[in-house]
C-alpha cells in the first residue's frame, strides 16, 4: 500500500529548493555529425554549459561561433534531427558524488553500470575545476606503497605525486596499477586510508569486467570506484571520463581521504579529443592533434595534489598510463605527459620477454619525489640498489665473456643477477614493506651470493614464511618504517643467517 | 563575394525596419546558388531577431495588445493562440524564451521532482 503521506513529504522536500526558471535560451539543430551537433541560436550559451536536447539527452558546448554553437552529445543522438530544439540549462557539467560510489562501476556521467542499487544523491562536483593553488599545497612526504618491490625500493611514489606508467601494449602497465590498488587494502598506522578510482578509457568491456572481478577477489573493490568509458561508448564519454574520475577523487579528498586515481589510458583519451576536435573543425596541429592537447592533460593532472593540514590534508595521487608504439617514448603525447608528471615507470619489451616482470627499465624510470616518499627503513636498505642494478644491466652484455672477466666484475654480475631475480614479482601479489625490506637487505648484503639464481624466488618465499613465523616483532618494527637501529640490523642479520642454515637449495 | 558581404547585403535589404522586396529581388539576381542560400539564411535570422512571438491561451484584447507592443516597441509582434498554455503567456524573442505560463511551470516542476529523486 503506497503511503500517501510519505509521497507528499518527499515531494515537499524536493520542491523546497525549486526555483521557477522564467527564461530559457533556445536554439535549433542544424547538423548532427558523429556525435557533434551544430546548433544555431543559443546566443547566451557559455563554454562548457550543459544543453538540454529533450528526452533526457544532454550535450556540452565545446565551440562558440558567431551564429552557432557546437555541442557534443552525452547520450544517444539518433532521435535528434535538423530542426530539433535545444535549450540552455545554465549549468556546467558536473557529477553527483556520494560515498555510495565506493564499490560501484559508473559511466562518465555517474550513471551506475553494474545493475546494483540506486546511488544516493550527494554533492555536485564540477568536472572542470581549477587546481588547488600553491598556498593550499604542501610537499609530497608520505609514501603511497605499491607493494611492488622494484617500485617501492627504487621508484618510490608519494601521496600527491603524478607518476606515469609508460610502455608498449601487453607489458604490464595495468597490472602495476591494479597491484597498487590491491595493496591499499593494508591499513598502515600513521597514514590515512586510501580510496581508489580506476578510470577505464576506451577499453573492452570484458577487460573492465576482468579488472573489477580481480579487485573484488582480492578484497580491494570495496574502497574502489570504477569509471568506465568502454570501447563502444561515444568519443565524448571517453573525453569526459578522466575528468569525472578526478571529480570523484576530489570529493573524497575534500573529506580528508588520500585518493589514488589511475587513468587507463591517456593515449586513448588523446585520440578521443582529437576525433572531437577534428569534427568540430578546430585547426589540426602535429599528428592531427589540436593545439590544446597539452592543456587537455595538464589541467587534469594538475588537480592531483597534496593539501596542507589547513585545507584538510587529503591528497590525490595520479597514475596516468600511456601506451607507446614500438617503445617510442619520444613521440608527441608521451613527451607531453612525461613533462607534466613527477616521474615515469618505463616498461620495456626486452625485459618482459626475458622474464623480468615487472619489466621496469630502472635506467629510464625515475621518481622526482624520490626519497621524500620513502620510509627511513626502506631508504636505508635500498640506497644503492638502483645504481647497482643499472650498472649491472649495462655490464650484462659482457656476461658471455665470463672467462675473460676479473673476479670482482664476475662477483658484481652474480650479485646483479640475484638482485634481478629477487625483484621479480608475480602479478596480484603485492608485498608488505617489512618483507620487502628483508628481501632487499638479504640480497644487497650478499646473503644470496651462494644461492643459485634460479632458486632466489623460492628462497625469498620461504624466507618470508620463516620470518612471519619466528620474527613477528621484527616485522612490526620494519613495517613501522622507522630508521633501522643497530639492534634491528643485528636481528635482521640473525634471522637471515638462521634461515640460510635450514634452506635447502 | 564573401559571406561577410552577403551578410551586409542582408542588412541593407531593409527599408525603415521593413524588408524591401525590390532590394531583395535586386540582390538575389546577382548571387550564385550557394551565396543565395546564405543570403536567405541571414534574412531569416534577421527576421527572427526582429520578430517577437507571443503565445497566449486566448486572443488578447486591444489594451493587452497595446501594452505588449509597448514592451517590444522596436520589434514586430506576432500573436499565436495556444490553449494548452492554460494561463499566462510565452514570449519568444530571438533565442530567448520567457516561460510565463502555467503549462511550462508545471512541466518544470515535473522535471525537477523527477531529477530530485
Amino acid at each position: 500500500m503506497i503511503d500517501s503521506e510519505k509521497i507528499l513529504e518527499k515531494l515537499e522536500k524536493g520542491l523546497a529548493t525549486f526555483e521557477v526558471g522564467r527564461t530559457q535560451n533556445v536554439g535549433t539543430v542544424v547538423k548532427n555529425t558523429d556525435g557533434v551537433l551544430s546548433v544555431s541560436g543559443l546566443s547566451r550559451a557559455f563554454m562548457g554549459e550543459l544543453i538540454d536536447l529533450g528526452g533526457g539527452t544532454l550535450g556540452v558546448v565545446l565551440n562558440l561561433d558567431e551564429d552557432s554553437v557546437s555541442v557534443i552529445l552525452l547520450g544517444r543522438g539518433e532521435h535528434i534531427r535538423e530542426g530539433h530544439t535545444a535549450r540552455t540549462t545554465a549549468r556546467i557539467l558536473s557529477i553527483n558524488v556520494s560515498e555510495d560510489y565506493l564499490g560501484r562501476v559508473v559511466n562518465a556521467q555517474g550513471v551506475p553500470l553494474d545493475g546494483k542499487a540506486k546511488i544516493q544523491k550527494g554533492k555536485d562536483m564540477p568536472l572542470e575545476r581549477i587546481a588547488a593553488g600553491v598556498v593550499a599545497r604542501e610537499p609530497v612526504n608520505q609514501p603511497l606503497k605499491t607493494g611492488i618491490k622494484a617500485l617501492d625500493s627504487m621508484i618510490p611514489i608519494g601521496r600527491g605525486q603524478r607518476e606515469l606508467i609508460i610502455g608498449d601494449r601487453g607489458l604490464g602497465k595495468t597490472t602495476i596499477a591494479i597491484d597498487t590498488i590491491i595493496n591499499q587494502r593494508q591499513k598502515i598506522p600513521g597514514l590515512r586510508e586510501v580510496v581508489c578510482v580506476y578510470v577505464a578509457i576506451g577499453q573492452k568491456q570484458s577487460t573492465i569486467a576482468a579488472v573489477v572481478d580481480r579487485l573484488a577477489k582480492e578484497g580491494a573493490f570495496q574502497f574502489t570506484v570504477v569509471v568506465a568509458a568502454s570501447a563502444s561508448d561515444q568519443a565524448a564519454l571517453w573525453y569526459l571520463a578522466p575528468y569525472s574520475g578526478c571529480a570523484i577523487a576530489e570529493y573524497f579528498m575534500e573529506k580528508g581521504f588520500d585518493v589514488l586515481i589511475v587513468y587507463d589510458d591517456l593515449s586513448k583519451h588523446a585520440w578521443a579529443y582529437r576525433q572531437l576536435s577534428l569534427v568540430l573543425r578546430r585547426p589540426a596541429g602535429r599528428e592531427a592533434y589540436p593545439g590544446d592537447i597539452f592543456y587537455l592533460h595538464s589541467r587534469l593532472l594538475e588537480r592531483s595534489v597534496k593539501l596542507n593540514k589547513r585545507h584538510g590534508g587529503g591528497s590525490i595521487t595520479a597514475l596516468p598510463i600511456i601506451e607507446t608504439q614500438a617503445g617510442d617514448i619520444s613521440s608527441y603525447i608521451p613527451t607531453n605527459i612525461i613533462s607534466i608528471t613527477d616521474g615515469q615507470i618505463y616498461l620495456q619489451a626486452d625485459l618482459f620477454n626475458a622474464g623480468i616482470r615487472p619489466a621496469v627499465n630502472v635506467g629510464l624510470s625515475v621518481s622526482r619525489v624520490g626519497g621524500a616518499a620513502q620510509t627511513p627503513a626502506m631508504k636505508s636498505v635500498s640506497g644503492k640498489l638502483r645504481l647497482e642494478l643499472a650498472q649491472y644491466r649495462e655490464l650484462a652484455a659482457f656476461a658471455q665473456f665470463g672467462s675473460e672477466l676479473d673476479a670482482a666484475t664476475q662477483a658484481f654480475l652474480e650479485r646483479g643477477s640475484r638482485i634481478t631475480e629477487m625483484l621479480k614479482q608475480t602479478q596480484y601479489q603485492p608485498l608488505e614493506e617489512s618483507l620487502q625490506i628483508l628481501s632487499i637487505f638479504a640480497v644487497t648484503n650478499g646473503y644470496l651470493d651462494d644461492v643459485e639464481a634460479a632458486s632466489v624466488g623460492r628462497f625469498e618465499a620461504e624466507f618470508h614464511q620463516y620470518a612471519q613465523t619466528h620474527e613477528e616483532k621484527l616485522l612490526t618494527v620494519l613495517g613501522s618504517g622507522q630508521k633501522l637501529s643497530e639492534e634491528t640490523l643485528k636481528k635482521m642479520r640473525k634471522v637471515t643467517e638462521s634461515f640460510k642454515k635450514i634452506f635447502q637449495p | 563575394m564573401t559571406k561577410t558581404i552577403v551578410r551586409k547585403l542582408a542588412h541593407e535589404s531593409y527599408t525603415r525596419g521593413v524588408l524591401d522586396a525590390k532590394k531583395v529581388e535586386r540582390v538575389a539576381k546577382v548571387l550564385s546558388k550557394a551565396l543565395l542560400k546564405d543570403y536567405i539564411k541571414e534574412l531569416r535570422n534577421l527576421e527572427r531577431k526582429n520578430t517577437v512571438t507571443i503565445a497566449l491561451p486566448n486572443l488578447p484584447d486591444r489594451k493587452e495588445q497595446k501594452s505588449l507592443r509597448a514592451v517590444f516597441a522596436d520589434k514586430k509582434i506576432r500573436f499565436v493562440i495556444d490553449p494548452s498554455l492554460l494561463l499566462g503567456l510565452r514570449v519568444i524573442d530571438g533565442d530567448d524564451v520567457y516561460a510565463l505560463n502555467l503549462k511550462d511551470t508545471l512541466l518544470a516542476v515535473q522535471a525537477y521532482t523527477e531529477a530530485y529523486d
